[in-house]
């Protein structure tokens, strides 16, 4: 109510109407598309001084780049995915309703939002086993393996 | 044919999974109707300070090794969801659901900045949800 008029200094903008501020982004919520709360925005990284992406800190600290934002609003960011990193800790069943553990980690070979393998867990003293990625059915809450899975 | 028989003890005590993968609790009881000697359901104990829940055996896909597999989503799963708007913006969270023919028609919805002592709730038809998944996502922005 109470704030400075901002004067404007710039050969391409006469005021700043619409133009969002980093400030705005700060404290953001981030959802993923499944409504999962990813966290919220603790940074900007900036490429060739536009924005390339957030960083949002939750449950993970991560890096989303802005082709991941399907939404973007006062509110909150909305992506078009599900952060592969939340798969982490999530219980495999197959589909006999055998438990297989849980996921401690993801074979990836690059920094987009796939994998190739998960890496499972039944308790401290198992050996770990890799799952691929084509032999998962149901990817949600927890993970239930298809028919294909030996 | 050995192994398509289970006893009671193969089934109580066991973790009730629902198609989403989420664990609903442990099977506590098995139901069995005396004269046709057959399953009828089991109840399943959600946790602490929750009501138990009775699976009807038409919603058992099948007696796994560690767990029941269930092939339906029960509705309790969502109550307390967080419900958002398809561009982010929290609405509130679910109270109760509304159900026809065991089929999801409408959620009742608390608004996210409820005063107290207010009755107010939103109705929510099912034709404006986009997606339940970890929360609830709706089809259109909504203003609350």
């Amino acid at each position: 109510m109470f704030s400075r008029k901002i004067a404007v200094l710039s050969t391409k903008f006469e005021n700043l109407d619409g133009l969002p501020t980093a400030r705005k982004y700060l404290g953001r919520k981030v959802f993923s598309t499944s409504g999962l709360f990813v966290g919220k925005v603790n940074d900007l990284v900036f490429k060739h001084n536009a924005l390339a992406g957030v960083i949002v800190s939750g449950r993970y600290r991560i890096f989303v780049d802005k082709e991941y934002f399907s939404s973007d609003t006062d509110d909150a960011i909305m992506l078009s995915i599900d952060p592969i990193l939340f798969i982490i800790g999530k219980q495999v069943f197959d589909v006999e309703g055998r438990k297989l553990g849980k996921v401690v980690g993801l074979e990836k070979g690059t920094a987009d939002n796939s994998f190739g393998s998960l890496l499972v867990r039944k308790n401290i003293i198992s050996k770990v086993k890799k799952i691929p990625r084509s032999h998962i059915s149901i990817c949600k809450e927890n993970i239930i393996l298809s028919k294909a899975y030996p | 044919m050995k192994e398509a028989i289970i006893t009671a003890d193969d089934i109580v005590g066991k973790e009730a999974v629902d198609p989403h993968g989420a664990v609903l609790g442990v099977v506590v009881k098995l139901h069995i109707d005396t004269r046709s000697k057959q399953i009828t359901g089991i109840t399943v104990d959600l946790g602490f300070l929750k009501p138990d829940l009775f699976v009807g055996i038409d919603y058992i896909h099948h007696f796994g090794v560690d767990a029941v597999l269930l092939n339906k989503v029960p509705a309790e799963r969502f109550r307390n969801m967080r419900v958002i708007a398809v561009d982010g913006t929290e609405i509130g969270h679910v109270k109760d659901v509304v159900l026809e023919d065991s089929v999801i028609t409408q959620l009742t919805v608390i608004p996210l900045h409820k005063k107290a002592f207010s009755k107010v709730l939103y109705h929510i038809p099912v034709s404006e949800i986009k997606e339940i998944g970890a929360s609830v996502i709706l089809r259109k922005e909504m203003t609350p």
